[in-house]
């Protein structure tokens, strides 16, 4: 039960990642790589913040912001110019990640390649006792965090204007412009709220894990890839259900092998979608044919 | 004399450095059915498509109800055109209601919408039904019918239909003709509709163009269009 706790709260983080990317990738239809690193950058800036003295909960949403606005700049400057003249997925995807290795660099240089790590308070709390099951106060919060965003995300695509369009952009762009909405400024909302999203779950993360410039690429974005692909690409439900099943799966590795496996159960339960369901475990793709 | 509500003049399109439109000229009347006609590659979508401003024109002047505009969608949109083209043409995972709301983005009086939609579903019963269903498990023909639905969310004074018949049953076709000439009547619509076959629209249509190779070859009365012997060299000359 423990360790289903474990994997569960580690899978909301994941499904919060997997939602920003998620919802990039259905408006976009290419692998915004680049997220992986921004998303670092929010815990970096979460951490900045709380150097000079911040409270943790007020630096984590400013934070996220500041990413948020790199997020929107990298569709603005970044990718959209290349898309206007008609460039491919691939040529998106390498100029992304060409992108990440950038931004990489440059958060070595500024913060140094040590591992950051970002407490909420300065004294150790002890862990509360629930039904027989431990859980810390970072976990609380964590789980907490993720609920509450989670829900927030449901409602403003189910109910507003905004997330109806955002929908429908996932599901037919060409025909958002036929209906005469000005798809950029949508497309901008997207890199805006999927941002947010990441660059909070990378400070949630750093609660635990703490921060280093690799973080982006092997952890950030793999974690999202993977999760989104379990789950089903394209689909908001599925990149809920993929986090969670790999945080959960992940968490049972690492008890019964030890956390050096932890990459490894990820990569293998990826393989195992890879070649026996594909299409993930809500089939988006196949609505948007 | 009618009052001419789209006139389009001169109009030259090119893809790069290959010219597809010629230095057309077309107009639409208001409260007329337009059938625009041609063979497989004679440019009709990248005609209706620059109209709107989906493909840019590289010269000719688009003035539509009184004034001259730049063609862009959402400017299009807003002076009263709208277009149903030829592709995909619903949100699949959306609710018929969300396809509709869609139509009408636009507007933000929520009232007016309601208002608009509770309008169409009188009209095309079949939407009722599936209401809140998603319509990635319509037919094609409810499809197409949920597009004109769309197409007609801000009630248009033009509405361009790229081959409404395409993909559909003979049978379903010619419902979806009656449709188009109901709403012609009903709602007052002017409409352009690109289609192949002529014989389904004759009763429909009120006048016609026929293109061929990016260059407008006729213009006339359907009757006129129908007999003429040059009809037959466009579409036969082209299959032989
Ligand atoms: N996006 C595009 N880029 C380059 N060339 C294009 C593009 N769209 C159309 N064309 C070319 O323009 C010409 C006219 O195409 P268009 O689609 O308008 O034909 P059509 O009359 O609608 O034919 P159909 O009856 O098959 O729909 C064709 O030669 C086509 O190859
Ligand atoms: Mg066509």
């Amino acid at each position: 039960m423990q360790i289903l706790l474990n994997g569960i709260i580690v899978g909301g983080i994941y499904a919060l990642i997997a939602l920003g990317f998620n919802l990039i990738f259905s408006s976009t239809r290419f692998f915004h790589v680049l997220y992986g690193v921004l998303a670092l950058l929010g815990a970096y800036f979460t951490y900045t913040f709380m150097e000079y003295g911040w409270n943790f909960f007020a630096a984590i949403p400013v934070a996220a912001l500041l990413a948020s606005l790199l997020g929107v700049a990298s569709w603005q400057f970044l990718y959209k110019p290349l898309v206007d003249r008609k460039a491919s997925s691939l040529v998106l995807m390498v100029t992304s990640f060409g992108a990440l290795i950038v931004v990489q660099n440059l958060i070595a240089l500024i913060w140094k390649n040590n591992t950051k790590s970002i407490s909420i308070t300065d004294t150790i709390k002890p862990a509360y006792e629930f039904l027989g099951l431990n859980i810390t106060f970072n976990q609380l919060v964590i789980l907490a965090v993720s609920i509450v965003l989670m829900v927030l995300l449901e409602l403003f695509l189910k109910k507003t204007k905004y997330g109806l369009a955002i929908r429908a952009i996932g599901d037919n762009a060409e025909l958002t412009t036929v209906l005469g909405l000005h798809t950029n400024r949508i497309t901008l909302l997207v890199f805006f709220i999927g941002t947010f999203l990441s660059a909070v779950s990378a400070s949630l993360i750093a609660l635990e894990i703490g921060a280093r410039p690799t973080h982006g690429l092997h952890y950030f974005f793999l974690k999202a890839v993977i999760a989104s692909i379990i789950g089903g690409i394209g689909s908001m439900r599925g990149a809920l259900i993929g986090g969670l099943l790999l945080g959960v799966v992940e968490n049972i590795g690492i008890y019964y092998l030890g956390g050096s496996w932890q990459e490894v159960v990820a990569f293998s339960l990826l393989t195992l979608f890879l070649l026996f369901k594909p299409q993930g475990l809500v089939n988006q793709m196949q609505l948007a044919k | 004399m009618n009052n001419k509500l789209l006139n389009v003049t001169n109009l030259d399109v090119h893809f790069g450095p290959t010219q597809v439109i010629h230095n057309v000229d077309y107009h639409v009347n208001e409260g007329e059915i337009l059938i625009l006609m041609g063979p497989n590659g004679a440019g009709k979508t990248v005609l209706l498509k620059s109209t709107f401003g989906l493909f840019e024109k590289s010269t000719g002047t688009v003035e539509f109800d009184g004034k001259v505009i730049h063609p862009h969608p959402s400017s299009m949109v807003e002076a009263g055109m709208s277009f149903v083209g030829q592709g995909k043409r619903v949100f699949p995972s959306l609710t018929i209601e969300e396809n509709l709301r869609m139509g009408a983005y636009l507007w933000s009086d929520k009232k007016m919408i309601q208002a608009r939609t509770e309008e169409l579903i009188q009209f095309f019963p079949v939407l009722k039904k599936k209401f809140k269903q998603i319509a990635y498990y319509m037919s094609g023909g409810e499809q197409q019918i949920l597009a004109l639905a769309r197409g007609l969310m801000m009630n248009p004074k033009l509405l361009l239909l790229d081959e409404p018949s395409i993909g559909l049953a003979p049978k379903i076709v010619q419902s979806v003709f009656e449709k188009i000439a109901e709403i012609n009547k009903t709602f007052g619509t002017s409409i352009v509709v690109v289609e192949h076959n002529l014989k389904s629209l004759l009763n429909i249509a009120h006048r016609g163009y026929i293109l061929a190779e990016g260059k407008m070859l006729m213009e006339g009365p359907v009757e006129k269009l129908a007999d003429s012997k040059n009809l037959e060299k466009v579409f036969f000359g082209e299959i032989a």
